[in-house]
């Protein structure tokens, strides 16, 4: 089973996600803020992490930095509202491996999310 | 005594001066008034706990519900949605939470799973109550009601809509606006032949923004609403040829420059300058001192966006020596066409302005 990190702020998006990735079989932890987040992170190692970028307290590109200086292997896909490209560019640009717009389609979500953790 | 009194209450009332009895009888109606009041504050407080412990009991549900419709491969979707329109859609508080979730869900979710949503919307039932809602007379819940129609692309016959298309409300004329440029087959804009109230500025950046967002197919010819008899919806469709870079239509933008009012002129001038019609200074330079300060303004940032040196110094003369706001933009506009001379024109335009010429 492998574990996977949701950071991100809306309830709903947070139990669709939550729903959809343990159907699929993987164990998900949620941090509902950066700071939650951030403080996961010191603690425990993730399969894979999937991110928003406007977050309470730490936002989504201080977490990207954070994680790809502790852990550079561990996969990140952006979730976000943004259709920004420079925002987008930004994102790719700090190493983020997957960058897909709300509103998602949680069947591609659940694909993308399995691919990158066959690849990692 | 007080004792026979308590007894006797008629003539103890009898024998009260009529002072005495005022004060007794404005004291009982306070004291009535205030616990009359402190039982609805605790009676109005009461209910709302009980309505928002009834909403998030909804809502929980519905997270649940929801996420199994979509997601859950094994959810008995027939049955569970008859159970659920049966046990939990008997009251309005009820069937409007689960509306909102709906939408908000419909908010975030794509592809499949929005879809999915649209379809559930109607099994539930939820199409005749939010039909109900555009007829409840209220403007705030026929807004909300034709906003939930265009969100989930829900189609009703044209007349239920088209009625609000010039309904005195703002926001009730933006959501049916927003329903028809949504839910339109071919032309989007089809509404505005039917629209008489002006459109606000606001509801200008609504649409075209609604345009750029929602509607999939090809742009509209939008020169056909240039003879339209509402000045607000010509301003709109002379700044969305230049926006659609719409070049055929040049030739059709070119009367409007002369067009008596300033809104209409500005735009013309700004939107033929943004498709780059370089004749276009031939055209307005010449009357540069005929019109108002916005449209000399305007003239201004075309000559400097299309223009010359030699162009801009037949405007210089046209300008009042001391109308610092042309004067300004003009010396702004020669320093980008002259920038080895930059800091000549910076130290006349100092000197000018320390003698007041």
């Amino acid at each position: 089973m492998k574990k996977i990190l949701v950071i991100e702020d809306n309830p709903m998006v947070i139990k669709s996600l939550e729903f959809k990735l343990t159907k699929d079989g993987h164990d998900v932890i949620i941090a509902n803020d950066g700071r939650e987040a951030m403080k996961l992170l010191i603690e425990n190692e993730y399969d894979l992490i999937l991110t928003d970028l406007m977050l309470p307290f730490v936002t989504g590109n201080e977490l990207i930095s954070y994680i790809k200086k502790n852990t550079p292997n561990t996969p990140i896909i952006v979730l976000s509202t943004s259709t920004q490209e420079n925002i987008i560019m930004d994102a790719f640009n700090m190493g983020v491996d997957d960058f897909i717009t709300k509103p998602f389609s949680p069947n591609e979500l659940s694909l993308r999310v399995k691919r990158l953790l066959s690849k990692s | 005594m007080f004792y026979m009194y308590f007894f006797d209450f008629d003539s103890f009332w009898s024998e009260l001066l009529w002072i005495m009895k005022f004060n007794i009888l404005l004291s009982l109606f306070f004291t009535i008034f205030a616990i009359g009041f402190f039982i609805a504050i605790i009676w109005i407080r009461i209910y709302k706990n009980l309505r928002n412990e009834k909403k998030k009991e909804q809502h929980e549900l519905l997270i649940e519900f929801l996420n199994s419709f979509l997601f859950d491969e094994d959810f008995e979707k027939e049955k569970e949605i008859r159970k659920f329109k049966e046990e939990h859609l008997r009251s309005s508080l009820e069937i409007k939470v689960t509306i909102k979730e709906i939408l908000h869900f419909h908010e975030n979710l794509k592809g499949e799973s929005a879809r999915e949503l649209e379809a559930l919307f109607s099994k539930l039932g939820l199409v005749e109550y939010i039909l109900l809602d555009l007829k409840r007379g209220s403007w705030y819940t026929t807004a909300r009601a034709i906003n939930a129609l265009s969100e989930l692309c829900i189609v009703v016959p044209d007349h239920q809509i088209e009625i609000y298309l010039n309904d005195p409300r703002n926001e009730v004329r933006q959501q049916s606006q927003l329903y028809s440029l949504k839910l339109a087959n071919e032309n989007p804009l089809q509404f505005l032949n039917k629209t008489v109230r002006p459109l606000t500025t606001w509801q200008q950046i609504y649409i075209e923004n609604a345009l750029k967002n929602f509607y999939k197919g090809p742009p509209p010819d939008f020169s056909q609403w240039l003879d339209h008899e509402l000045l607000s919806v010509v301003e709109f469709s002379i700044r969305m040829i230049a926006r659609y870079n719409q070049f055929e239509h040049i030739q059709k933008l070119l009367p409007f420059i002369k067009h008596q009012s300033d809104i209409i002129r500005w735009e013309a001038i700004n939107s033929l300058s943004s498709l780059e019609y370089t004749e276009l200074l031939e055209l307005i330079i010449p009357d540069f001192k005929k019109n108002s300060r916005l449209i000399k303004l305007e003239i201004l940032e075309a000559v400097n966006k299309l223009g010359s040196h030699e162009e801009l110094k037949r405007i210089g003369d046209q300008i009042n020596t001391t109308d610092w706001e042309l004067r300004i933009k003009y010396l702004n506009i020669e320093q980008g066409f002259l920038p080895d001379k930059k800091e000549r024109i910076y130290s006349q335009f100092m000197l000018e302005k320390q003698f007041g010429i």
